[in-house]
């Protein structure tokens, strides 16, 4: 049987699923919002229960983690919060589930897709495995203070985005059921923003900003590259960041075959950081030459399949089979 | 929504990254966003079973 971690709202996972259903697969989806009960827990093998159906680690002959986690919490929270001792508790309880996690994870001996304890890029050190594997990565800085940022901003255009993740914040206002979603995705940096900016401010990564001709978007998959080149550089709306969508001017995408030599090196950036899927953004600069920009361990690979034919969906299925 | 922006605009003083500077809002309609999400039942956990009438939605692509 194969396993599936992820997500009650991912549909990623639902077009793998139709292709394991289609080629006679079993599987088990376990989202993130189930409760998993633990049964039995030794160091090679562990028994679990999910809607009141028993499993143990060793009957998954595959494991893929895509976007979920296990919830293994016991029901913590709801002790007397005048209780003294309540907060040192839930910190301590909160470190002894973590090492039952890692447990539970590593009792799963078969092929396993994706990294569990890795489900968010690390910009910082994706860019440092880069370089070392010897691919071209933008000048980048961790910066505290707005005299660095006036140096940075003197000698070239710089961009700011988040050193983990693009900071995702939701905000329900329920007597409308209106949702209010902020994210600062990759920016560029105005002149004329300084002086709304204080002294000193919490880290926070730039990057110059490089023009480039394109940009590529790649789903890495057990050693192959489906790769699209999106031209993302004519819309001014685009341009930093495609994720600024222009749905009134669609941003031209591409299949794309990657040079061999740089194919190779972003295969040996994977390994590095022991990846075996993940979506990794790339440029092509106005030089021609290929600048990494970053890896996101558990990104979507919808466009890359739409717009390069890829058969993405039933080529996971293929692998966990 | 008005005081959320607010208070991201004046809390603005060291504590937070210069980026949160750049944050854009978009609204979601909560309703829509379920039924965006929520494709069948089949999908969700269970044990499930083979069904060999049953065609692949990715081949309509």
């Amino acid at each position: 049987m194969i396993l599936i971690l992820t997500n009650k709202a991912c549909t990623t996972t639902n077009y793998v699923i139709d292709w394991l259903i289609a080629k006679n697969a079993q599987f088990l989806r376990i989202n993130s919002e189930d409760k998993v009960n633990l049964v039995k827990l030794s160091l090679v093998e562990v028994e679990f229960e999910i809607n009141e159906k028993r499993y143990n680690s060793n009957q998954f002959k595959s494991v893929w983690f895509y976007r979920g986690k296990f919830n293994l919490r016991s029901n913590i929270t709801t002790c007397d919060s005048t209780f003294q001792l309540k907060n040192e508790i839930i910190n301590h309880l909160k470190n002894e589930i973590a090492l039952v996690e890692y447990l539970f994870v590593n009792s799963f001996n078969g092929k396993i897709l994706g990294n569990y304890f890795t489900p968010n890029s690390n910009k910082v050190k994706a860019l440092i495995a880069a370089k070392e594997v010897g691919l071209k990565i933008p000048q980048s800085e961790i910066i505290t203070n707005k005299i660095q940022l006036k140096e940075k901003l003197a000698k070239s255009k710089i961009i700011t985005k988040g050193i983990q993740d693009s900071a995702t914040l939701e905000s329900l206002n329920s007597s409308v059921n209106e949702l209010t979603i902020y994210n600062n995705y990759s920016s560029l940096v105005i002149q004329k923003d300084i002086v709304k900016i204080p002294d000193r401010f919490f880290p926070t990564l730039i990057q110059e900003y490089i023009d480039k001709q394109y940009e590529l978007r790649i789903f890495y998959l057990a050693g192959k590259c489906y790769t699209i080149a999106i031209f993302s550089q004519r819309n001014e709306k685009t341009k930093i960041d495609f994720r600024h969508y222009d749905n009134e001017n669609d941003n031209k995408q591409i299949p794309y075959k990657l040079p061999v030599g740089v194919e190779q090196k972003v295969i040996r950036l994977m390994n590095k950081m022991e990846l075996n899927s993940g979506s990794i953004d790339m440029i092509v600069d106005e030089k021609g030459s290929y600048v990494f920009l970053e890896i996101n361990p558990v990104g979507l690979f919808e466009v890359v399949d739409y717009y390069g034919h890829f058969q993405i969906y039933e080529k996971i299925a293929d692998y966990l089979i | 929504m008005k005081r959320t922006e607010e208070y991201l605009v004046k809390n603005l003083n060291g504590e937070f990254p210069f980026n949160y500077l750049y944050l854009q809002s978009a609204k979601i309609n909560v309703n829509k966003k379920f039924m965006m999400s929520f494709k069948s039942k089949k999908h969700q956990t269970t044990l499930c079973q083979v069904s060999s009438f049953y065609k692949p939605i990715s081949l309509l692509y």
